[in-house]
C-alpha cells in the first residue's frame, strides 16, 4: 500500500486519486491525452508531485510556485504555514470544469481538521468525485 | 447564463460600489454566514441605482423589485441567485455564530466546492472564511473580499 501522505501535494491535491498518476493512468486515457496534446506518452504518466519535484507537462517552466514556496519554508503542507491560506490557494473559475484546483483549500482544511491519514482514507476520493460530479445546491454542498 | 454575462453584471456592480465609496457599511451584517460578501453583490448594490436595477433585472428576466436584495441576513437567508432556501443560513441561525468560520466542524459539506455552477460564487466561500479567520472580518471586507472575487472571475488558471 503506497504512502498516501507522500502522494499528497503540498497544495492539498490528492495525487493518489489523479487519473494521471501511474497507478491510475489507463492506456486509453494516455492515448487520448497524447492525441490531444501530442506529448510523448512517457511524459504523461505522473509519479506524484513530490516524486517529480512538481514537474509535469501541465507546468510552465519555472516549476510549481506552491511547491517552490513550501520548499523554501521547509514545510510539508500549506496548512502548516503561518500565512495559510495565501493567494496561491485562491479559487479560480478558469478551467474549473477540467481541473480540481478549487478543491485544494477544502482538502487542506479537512486535513487540518481530521488529520491527513483519515482524510486520505475516508474523504479525499469522495471530495474529488463530488467536485466533478456533484450538483450545486445553495447552502447545501453535498450534505444530504 | 454565461461567464461573460456574469462578468458584465459584476462590473456594473463594481461601478455602483465605486460610486458609494465612503458610505458606511456594516460589514458584519453584510457578510453572509457562508463568507460571501453581500456588500460586493450587484443584487444588493442595484437598490442604489434604479436604471442599473432595470438593466440587470432584464438580463435575469426578472423585475427590478425581484432582484433588489438587502443581503443574506436582511433576507433571512434567501439568496437572489437561487430560488431555494439556504441550509447554511438555517444551520447557523440555530447557533450564536456569525459565520461558518467560527464553527468547530468548519468546513463541512455545506461549503463543498463544485465545478457545477462555477460561474457563481460558491467556490470562493472557504477561502473567504479562512481569510476572515486569519485577518478578521473588517480587514478582509475592506482589503480582500473584492479582490478575491476578481481573482476568481478574472484569474487565469496555472498549476
Amino acid at each position: 500500500m503506497k504512502d498516501k501522505k507522500g502522494l499528497t501535494a503540498p497544495c492539498g491535491l490528492d495525487c493518489f486519486n489523479c487519473e494521471l498518476y501511474e497507478d491510475n493512468l489507463t492506456t486509453d486515457f494516455a492515448e487520448f491525452i497524447h492525441s490531444k496534446i501530442g506529448i510523448p506518452k512517457e511524459d504523461i504518466v505522473c509519479k506524484g508531485c513530490r516524486q517529480q519535484d512538481g514537474k509535469h507537462y501541465h507546468i510552465l517552466s519555472g516549476g510549481c510556485a506552491t511547491l517552490n514556496c513550501i520548499k523554501l519554508r521547509r514545510l510539508e503542507l500549506c496548512c502548516d504555514c503561518d500565512d495559510f491560506p495565501c493567494a496561491l490557494l485562491a479559487p479560480i473559475a478558469d478551467k474549473a470544469a477540467q481541473y480540481p484546483h478549487n478543491i485544494k483549500l477544502y482538502n487542506l482544511c479537512r486535513i487540518k481538521k481530521v488529520g491527513i491519514d483519515r482524510w486520505a482514507e475516508k474523504e479525499a476520493g469522495e471530495i474529488r468525485q463530488k467536485y466533478f460530479k456533484g450538483t450545486f445546491v445553495v447552502g447545501k454542498g453535498q450534505a444530504g | 447564463m454565461t461567464m461573460e454575462v456574469f462578468l458584465r453584471i459584476r462590473e456594473m456592480g463594481k461601478e455602483l460600489k465605486r460610486r458609494r465609496n465612503g458610505e458606511e457599511i456594516d460589514y458584519e451584517y453584510m457578510t453572509a454566514p457562508c463568507g460571501i460578501p453581500c456588500f460586493e453583490c450587484y443584487f444588493y448594490l442595484v437598490q442604489f441605482d434604479q436604471h442599473m436595477a432595470e438593466t440587470i433585472a432584464g438580463v435575469f428576466g426578472l423585475s427590478p423589485d425581484d432582484i433588489k436584495c438587502k443581503g443574506c441576513r436582511g433576507e433571512n437567508g434567501k439568496c437572489r441567485h437561487h430560488a431555494m432556501e439556504c441550509r447554511v443560513y438555517t444551520c447557523i441561525s440555530n447557533t450564536g455564530m456569525k459565520t461558518c468560520a467560527e464553527c468547530e466542524t468548519f468546513p463541512c459539506e455545506y461549503l463543498h466546492p463544485y465545478r457545477d455552477c462555477a460561474e457563481k460564487w460558491h467556490n470562493t466561500k472557504v477561502f473567504s472564511l479562512c481569510r476572515i479567520k486569519q485577518v478578521g472580518l473588517e480587514k478582509w471586507a475592506k482589503e480582500e473580499a473584492g479582490d478575491i472575487l476578481d481573482k476568481y472571475f478574472y484569474g487565469t488558471w496555472t498549476l
